[in-house]
């Protein structure tokens, strides 16, 4: 009688990928003190890359926020040609802020070599210029200013101060009527009684 | 003829002219009054020198303290121009604040741009 006899054979190996498997941590302390030294691991920050899209929207952002981070973004927008002037403005007010009117100077006569009708650049120009007390350069930027944009109702305004300034009290008060005509009612009654004193005045 | 009047007048109504004058009277702080007064000259000097040298603050300063002696019955005039500096400063502290591009200008530059294709 035959009688089969099994042969021994190894299951066959099962070749292709071969996952990782998660290897148990060793613990240290399983092995004596050999994690007395031990440094722990540092926390990970999460950090808001900005959005190279656009830096001057971020940037504007940042600045109504009073963020000093806008001063970077402004200058990221210049470098990636982003509403170069708008940025070139912007920072001249920040600068003015700070009260460095030569740089502030600086940014806003650069805006204006980009776009000499910048309407923005002229009042803010001439804004820096009365702060700094020289009311005739302050003058000639208001007077460009309302010939860019004549509807906007806060270049008359300072322009009237400036003539104040100046002593040419009849011009201010043209000028002033002009602001009462163009802003809303609720901003008249500063200029109208501003009217009233260059009036007592002559 | 006026000055017949006052003095008939002073004849007459002595006490009330003898009465001593507010600066007669603060005359014990006279040596602080020429202290004060010489400071100020030195500020004027240096504005005489170079009217780019005071610094808006300063320039409000120096108005306020001319301001206050002569509340305090003293009488300095001080310098013409640096007051009506002090005076325009005082006056365009009102001013309308700085306007902030919002980036339009790049917007329009665009449809301009579109418009032209």
């Amino acid at each position: 009688m035959t009688r089969i006899v099994k042969f021994p054979v190894a299951p066959p190996q099962k070749l292709g990928p071969k996952k990782v498997k998660r290897r148990r941590k060793p613990d240290l302390e399983d092995y004596g003190q050999l994690n007395l030294f031990a440094q722990f691991e540092k926390e990970a920050r999460v950090v808001n890359l900005p959005q190279s899209s656009n830096f001057f929207e971020e940037a504007l952002q940042l600045d109504e926020n009073n963020d000093p981070q806008a001063e970077k973004y402004y200058l990221l927008a210049i470098e990636n040609d982003q509403s170069r002037e708008d940025a070139y403005c912007n920072l001249g007010i920040l600068k003015s802020q700070q009260e460095d009117f030569a740089r502030s100077i600086d940014y806003l006569t650069k805006c204006l070599e980009i776009n000499p009708r910048h309407y923005e650049a002229h009042y803010n120009l001439a804004n820096v210029y009365s702060e700094m007390g020289n009311y005739p350069l302050a003058k000639t930027h208001y007077e460009v200013s309302i010939q860019i944009d004549p509807e906007y109702p806060d270049g008359y305004y300072n322009l009237g101060l400036v003539l104040i300034s100046l002593k040419s009290y009849k011009t201010a008060i043209e000028v002033i009527n002009q602001y009462i005509n163009l802003s809303p009612d609720n901003d008249h009654k500063v200029a109208s009684e501003l009217i009233k004193t260059l009036k007592a005045l002559g | 003829m006026l000055s017949d009047h006052f003095e008939k007048l002073k004849e007459l109504i002595p006490e009330v002219y003898s009465h001593p004058s507010l600066q007669e009277e603060s005359s014990e702080n006279n040596p602080l009054f020429k202290v004060v007064k010489r400071t100020l000259s030195i500020i004027e000097a240096l504005y005489l020198q170079n009217n780019e040298a005071l610094r808006p603050a300063t320039i409000d300063e120096y108005a306020q303290i001319i301001h206050d002696l002569k509340n305090m019955g003293y009488n300095y005039n001080g310098n013409t121009d640096l007051l009506d500096k002090a005076a325009g400063q005082l006056i365009m502290k009102a001013k309308k604040p700085m306007k902030k591009a919002q980036g339009k200008s790049r917007k329009s530059d665009q449809d301009d741009h579109k418009q032209a294709m």
